[in-house]
């Protein structure tokens, strides 16, 4: 029996790009469909165990900002929270929790369950329904369709892929995932750029086949600090993870068998993530150093599930054994799961805008690995502006964009969309130039009302954050007071000083939250004033009007097509021009000038004259 | 990149000339102004690359034609501005010369912002921001020095230099960011005295090239030198002498000149602005001579060069020598005046030296004086190192030291990486900003409304 069904937005893929995708769609107010092959997987983990690190914290704070899920699902289900670069300022502090993958799944799946106007549909999706140029949804494996507004395709490393272990290879989406290989097909028929890529995962052993007593145990924050600005504590029981490392003689077994490595024989070909190497990469790469981190981190609570975090590799799955053996404590580690290395495409993000919709198709937006990044969170939240984005179009609403200046979400997609990448695309603190700016800790001063413009945060979420935000500039008020011959501020600037040692004055009623961004603000005032300043120009750039009857064919410039379009949408700022389809970069500026020479029309006449 | 229409101006200075340059730059260059041209010979149009073919401009609007007028085209991407470029050369009647921007802007050509040549060149890469900035200094240098000084600095040394600074501070920062994208965990480490060290050099660097830049301004706008000597020793008559005109009132009564007066000059092909000054002798009685003196004192300071006149048929006194000394601090020449006269026996040759014996009164070798000024205040071979040529370049390479200081004194101070980064980017940013690399929107328009139309 066929199924077919009609819907708003239409979201494919139960990653963590097409939860908050979905999730954002229902939240902005529309009818949503969640598609996926397989129901119990919405929500996995395929790879590390783990959410948030250095500049991954940050995004998962601003997706919560936005009323996403990502936070609410880490909190409840971590397992062991942990700040990273604790020892710097808090600009690059990065929150990072292991977690319970099943309970991740289970409280996802809640989240989803009890999300309003939200269906999941359990199918394959086979193809693209085109009219022209608009996607209308897509067609189904068992012959049904779903018929969308907006499509959002979040199929991560589905589209053609193979995983390579040692020198066999099979095609599959994840370990034991068929792959999508009609659903590329068609995609593929969109005049698109695409790129191949690599990724790979480590090999998981069985918990009690480990001997614990050669690794040090390593334990979280406490009291654990949370993600979410909606939760108060962690409730979860927390875990400790356990540091390794490999030896010379892991060394010399990857040595001898690089031949039977698909990285090495040139069986793979997709370009991998420099920042996540493959134990095989790193001893190639690095042959001075002589061993290498291994951490085992727990995949759950009760599960057998252990993850070996560095251990990254597609060789065959004997030379996993022989590696294991060569490491203290893991000599007698069963595999439960072989590592493996998978290959996949994905589309050059240069196709899209700031909303993540392809530019040159109506009602398709891409959103996770499919455009080229890695990590749950950078997917994640891709998805959330994808999904909004989808959402708020066809309500006919103002678009949900992000600026480099507003958040690190900002800085990933206009990185993608004016650049794009060649390999797995990470985020890190170095690509924000306003990184003083963009922190973990003051993610919700910058999201929430865009957030709440956009209709996608609660109104009490936004009243709390107002109350939070009144409470907070009072405690930075009260710190120009002083203490002795100094100020708390000057106190406070002094390394390894915090905010909180001033508790009495400040006010007792902050929280340990509330203290770390006056720490941040005082700490990085002077550059802050600066960044801020920097900003503003940068926004009323993109804010520049344009009058409604402006006469684009004035421009020599443009192109004809360009001023049709221009025409026909009346964008009213440069921000809105930039997301119309063939407004290149110069076509932009062509149209900046004008604006620009309009507003001082008149006086040119006189430069001429009296020149020199 | 910028909107890509053709713009026209008058190349040439405004006003009369022999002949008048009308530069038409961008995709119908070649339509525009060769529509209003008629070669005399009919196998022009096409125009060939970089001839010159003679013709007559024709004006319909005026029902004027003017014969004999020269047209040269450029090809892209071998012209100035990277463009096709057409040049018209015409009688150097500005009158005329409106007339035919007039008929080329009916043509659909636009009259050329300021500076907007130059700046099309730029964003084409044909030249460099501090190459642009070169060209703008050798039109407008005062000296011939410092015209073939800005000259030296239109190939891409100043550019090159700073990108290898550039380069150190990536390197610097790439460190420095490392350590910040791992946790701590990781046994990537940071050498803060190393690091903090080497910022401090490349800081040393960017200071040595701004403290140049004194040096390269003098050369631009002519070595400032200061003539100065005792009250009534001829220090007017020299002035005069080197000016070619009695500027200066020359009185035999003590303490005439109290006042700076000033002249640019150039002698021997070497530019110099002259600053007489009123003598040195302590007259506190005299209160606006005394102020005559603090500003000669001041002068001295502040000059590059000093010739003290001195009067050999009286004794050397304590003036002579207050004076000797101050002049020996800077670039120096004697003048002993009034060698028609008797040598006074307590007069000391050797005070200062180099020097030259003359009358100023009779003449007697005076033109030995030029030579010698050229000599000691020629800057000798302009040499092609690069140097910083404006004042915008000193802000940024300013803006970069204080940034790499400050970063470095983070790094020792035990702040945290960030923080360091975060100056190191200042100071990446402030070279970018000087070669142009990302310069803001805002400083490239200011930089290019310096130009004159039509450069």
């Amino acid at each position: 029996m066929s199924l077919n069904v009609d819907t708003d937005v239409l979201v494919v893929g139960g990653g963590h790009a097409g939860i908050e995708a979905v999730l954002a769609a229902s939240r902005a107010g529309v009818s949503a469909v969640l598609l996926t092959t397989v129901r119990e997987k919405i929500g996995e983990m395929p790879c590390n165990p783990s959410i948030g690190g250095i500049a991954k914290g940050h995004l998962v704070r601003e997706i919560d900002a936005l009323g996403g899920a990502m936070a609410l699902a880490i909190d409840a289900t971590g397992i062991q929270f942990r700040v990273l670069n604790r020892s710097r300022g808090p600009a690059v502090h990065g929150p990072r929790a292991q977690a319970d993958k099943a309970a991740y799944r289970d409280f996802v799946a809640g989240q989803i369950a009890s999300a309003r106007n939200v269906e999941i549909v359990e199918e394959e999706a086979t193809e693209l329904i085109r009219d022209g140029r608009s996607i209308l949804g897509v067609r189904l494996a068992g012959g049904g369709s779903i018929r969308a507004s907006a499509t959002v395709l979040a199929t991560g490393t589905f589209l053609d892929a193979v995983i390579h272990l040692g020198l066999e290879s099979t095609p599959a989406g994840r370990a034991g995932e068929a792959p999508s290989i009609e659903l590329a097909r068609s995609l593929k028929s969109l005049d698109l750029q695409f790129g191949r890529l690599k990724t790979g995962t480590p090999p998981r052993v069985k918990r009690q086949t480990i001997d614990y007593g050669r690794f040090e145990a390593q334990y979280g924050d406490d009291p654990p600090q949370p993600f979410s600005y909606r939760t108060a504590k962690i409730e979860c029981e927390q875990v400790a993870c356990h540091l390794g490392y490999t030896t010379e003689l892991v060394r010399e077994v990857i040595r001898r068998n690089l031949d039977r490595s698909p990285l090495y024989s040139g069986r793979i070909r997709g370009i991998g993530p420099r920042y996540c190497p493959s134990i095989e990469d790193k001893v190639v790469k690095f042959p001075h150093r002589g061993r290498h981190q291994i951490f085992i981190e727990p995949e759950g609570r009760t599960t057998d599930w252990m993850y070996l975090n560095g251990l990254s590799t597609s060789l065959p799955e004997e030379v996993q054994r022989e590696i294991l053996r060569a490491i203290p404590g893991l000599e007698e580690a069963e595999i439960l799961r072989p590592g493996y290395a998978v290959e996949y495409d994905f589309v050059m993000p240069t196709a899209l805008d700031g909303r993540l919709k392809v530019r040159e198709h109506e009602g398709l937006y891409l959103a996770g690995q499919i455009n080229g990044t890695s990590g749950y969170e950078e997917a994640a939240a891709q998805g959330l502006v994808a999904g909004a984005n989808a959402a708020l179009e066809m309500m006919g609403r103002d678009p949900l964009l992000l600026g480099r200046e507003d958040a690190y979400i900002g800085v990933m997609i206009d990185d993608l969309t004016t650049v794009g990448t060649s390999e797995p695309y990470r985020l890190m603190t170095s690509r924000a130039e306003h990184r003083l700016h963009l922190r973990a800790d003051n993610a919700d001063d910058r999201l929430v009302e865009i957030g709440a413009a956009a209709g996608i945060v609660d109104a009490g979420i936004v009243e709390a954050h107002r109350a939070k935000r009144a409470r907070r500039e009072a405690g930075l008020a009260r710190c120009r007071g002083r203490v002795g011959a100094v100020t708390i501020e000057e106190r406070i600037r002094r390394p390894g000083t915090s905010a909180e040692e001033f508790r009495d004055v400040i006010g007792a009623e902050m929280s340990a939250d509330d203290f770390r961004w006056i720490d941040a603000e005082v700490k990085y005032a002077g550059y802050l004033k600066r960044q801020r300043q920097e900003i503003e120009r940068l926004r009323a750039a993109t804010a520049l009007k344009i009058p409604v009857d402006f006469e684009y064919s004035v421009i020599p410039g443009l192109s004809r097509e360009v001023v049709e379009k221009l025409r026909s949408r009346r964008p009213r700022t440069i921000g809105e021009a930039r997301m119309i389809s063939g407004m290149t970069p110069a076509a932009l500026e062509c149209l900046v000038y004008y604006l620009a020479v309009g507003r001082r029309k008149g006086g040119d006449r006189d430069e001429l004259s009296g020149a020199c | 990149m910028m909107p890509n229409d053709t713009i026209c101006a008058i190349a040439t200075n405004p006003g009369q000339g022999a002949v008048g340059i009308l530069r038409v730059s961008g995709p119908e260059a070649e339509s525009i102004a060769g529509g209003i041209f008629r070669a005399r010979h009919d196998r022009y149009p096409p125009f060939p690359s970089r001839r010159m073919i003679l013709g007559d401009l024709h004006l319909p609007a005026r029902d004027r034609i003017v014969p004999d007028c020269l047209l040269v085209m450029f090809y892209t991407p071998r012209s100035f501005t990277g463009e096709d470029v057409c040049e018209l050369h015409c009688p150097g009647n500005p009158i005329l010369l409106g007339e035919i921007i007039e008929e080329l802007v009916r043509r659909g050509a636009r009259p050329a912002d300021r500076g907007e040549f130059t700046r099309r060149a730029w964003e084409n890469g044909r030249i460099d921001l501090p190459a642009a900035e070169a060209l703008n200094e050798i039109v407008r240098a005062h000296t011939r020095e410092g015209m073939l000084l800005a000259a030296s600095q239109m190939n891409r040394g100043l550019s090159e230099k700073i990108g290898m600074l550039r380069a150190e501070l990536v390197e610097h920062l790439t460190a420095i960011e490392a350590v910040i994208e791992f946790d701590e965990t990781d046994s990537v480490g940071i050498d803060r005295e190393g690091l903090a060290g080497e910022l401090d050099q490349t800081a040393a660097a960017f200071e040595k090239m701004s403290a140049g830049f004194s040096a390269t301004r003098s050369l631009m706008e002519g070595c400032r030198v200061v003539i100065a000597g005792r009250a009534n020793a001829g220090k007017s008559s020299l002035f005069n002498y080197l000016a070619g005109r009695p500027s200066a009132i020359v009185h035999h009564v003590p303490g005439t000149t109290r006042d700076l007066l000033k002249e640019s000059v150039e002698i021997s092909g070497v530019a110099l602005t002259l600053l007489d000054t009123a003598g040195f002798r302590d007259l506190s009685g005299d209160a606006v001579e005394a102020e005559g003196i603090r500003r000669s004192r001041q002068a001295l300071e502040g000059c590059d060069g000093v010739v003290v006149v001195l009067d050999q048929s009286s004794p050397t006194d304590e003036a002579d020598e207050a004076v000797a000394e101050l002049a020996r601090r800077k670039p120096h020449v004697a003048v002993v005046n009034k060698i028609d006269l008797d040598r006074h026996s307590a007069f000391r040759a050797g005070l200062l030296q180099p020097a030259v014996e003359v009358s100023l009164l009779t003449g007697q070798n005076c033109e030995a004086v030029p030579s010698m000024i050229a000599r000691v205040f020629g800057r000798g071979e302009i040499g092609t190192t690069p140097v910083i040529l404006t004042l915008r370049q000193k802000q940024c390479v300013d803006r970069g030291a204080v940034a790499l200081r400050n970063s470095a004194a983070c790094l020792r101070n035990s702040e945290s990486e960030e923080i360091a980064a975060e100056e190191v980017r200042g100071g990446i940013e402030a070279l970018e900003e000087l070669t142009g690399a990302i310069a803001p929107q805002e400083i490239v328009d200011r930089i290019f409304s310096d130009f004159c139309i039509g450069k």
